[in-house]
């Protein structure tokens, strides 16, 4: 079960409407990297992680990563609304405009709709954790180069906050790997996998 | 205080909770962190209960229904700039 908290994480407060930027940032929202994908990520791996440590991680990592898509969608949200149809067309705005107006939809700054294929869900405990270490530097990188394309210190501020957060998250899961290690031959990790062998 | 500033105060709060839940994950024995959570998480509950006091519900389930649903009263944070 979840529970709404009406408040961000991290204030948002954006001041200028600049549909250029919302058009790249709108991909930490649903595009490879980005939030939406991490939370159903770690959220659908926990349920056949045989250890509490990690399946608490996974939980935990997954219901924070839902309130920094909401960070995001705020974002784009303060960067589109009270944008004018001068600045839409200089900004290239059009094609998500025409389809979208100012509504906030989860795609790629590509255009490509948010997908399941950007995430995987192996079933198997150091495959998946590997993965979630990945994920985390890959949503770090791409906030990296929202930071060298976006000018705006109302948008920085924010972006810095969740850039550094998936440092942490990464940190989580290595110590998430060394747990599942911990509990496996130490000879042959791979000697089973404990998500389905020792059930 | 004023509504932001309070705000201001539960987001600090509240992140500090958020990160000491992460850690705990893994180092779930550590015993300053467990103190230190259990000091965060009283200021935490403080302020929070200042501000539903002042300023209206954080959480559907707090709505006091004697003064009215307040849950749809007020900007959703997404547009309130806190």
């Amino acid at each position: 079960m979840w529970t709404y908290e009406r408040r961000l994480e991290y204030p948002v407060k954006i001041k200028n409407p600049n549909p250029a930027l919302a058009k790249f940032i709108i991909s930490q929202y649903g595009g490879p990297h980005g939030e939406l994908g991490a939370s159903l990520r770690y959220l659908s791996q926990r349920c056949t992680m045989p250890y509490r440590e990690v399946a608490g991680i996974l939980t935990d990592i997954g219901t924070e990563e839902i309130g920094h898509l909401e960070m995001v969608t705020a974002i784009v949200h303060q960067l589109t609304r009270g944008m004018t149809m001068e600045q839409i067309k200089e900004a290239g705005f059009s094609e998500y405009f025409v389809d979208h107006t100012a509504g906030v939809y989860p795609q790629a700054a590509s255009g490509t709709p948010a997908s399941a294929a950007t995430l995987a869900v192996t079933g198997d405990a150091i495959a998946d954790i590997s993965e979630d270490m990945a994920a985390e530097q890959k949503a770090r990188l791409t906030y990296d180069n929202i930071l060298r394309l976006a000018d705006d210190p109302d948008v920085k501020d924010p972006i810095r906050f969740l850039r550094a957060r998936e440092i942490v998250h990464y940190q989580r899961f290595g110590e998430g790997l060394r747990i599942i290690q911990d509990n496996l031959d130490k000879k042959n990790f791979y000697a089973i996998n404990p998500e389905f062998d020792l059930r | 205080m004023n509504r932001q500033e309070l705000m201001h105060r539960i987001q600090e709060t509240g992140f500090a909770l958020t990160d000491l839940n992460l850690f705990l994950d893994s180092h779930p024995t550590n015993a300053p962190a467990l103190e230190y959570f259990r000091d965060v998480k009283m200021q935490h509950a403080e302020l929070v209960a200042q501000y539903e006091m002042m300023f209206g519900p954080l959480t559907a389930f707090d709505v006091d229904t004697k003064q009215g649903w307040t849950w749809i009263r007020d900007p959703w944070p997404w547009e309130l700039e806190d």
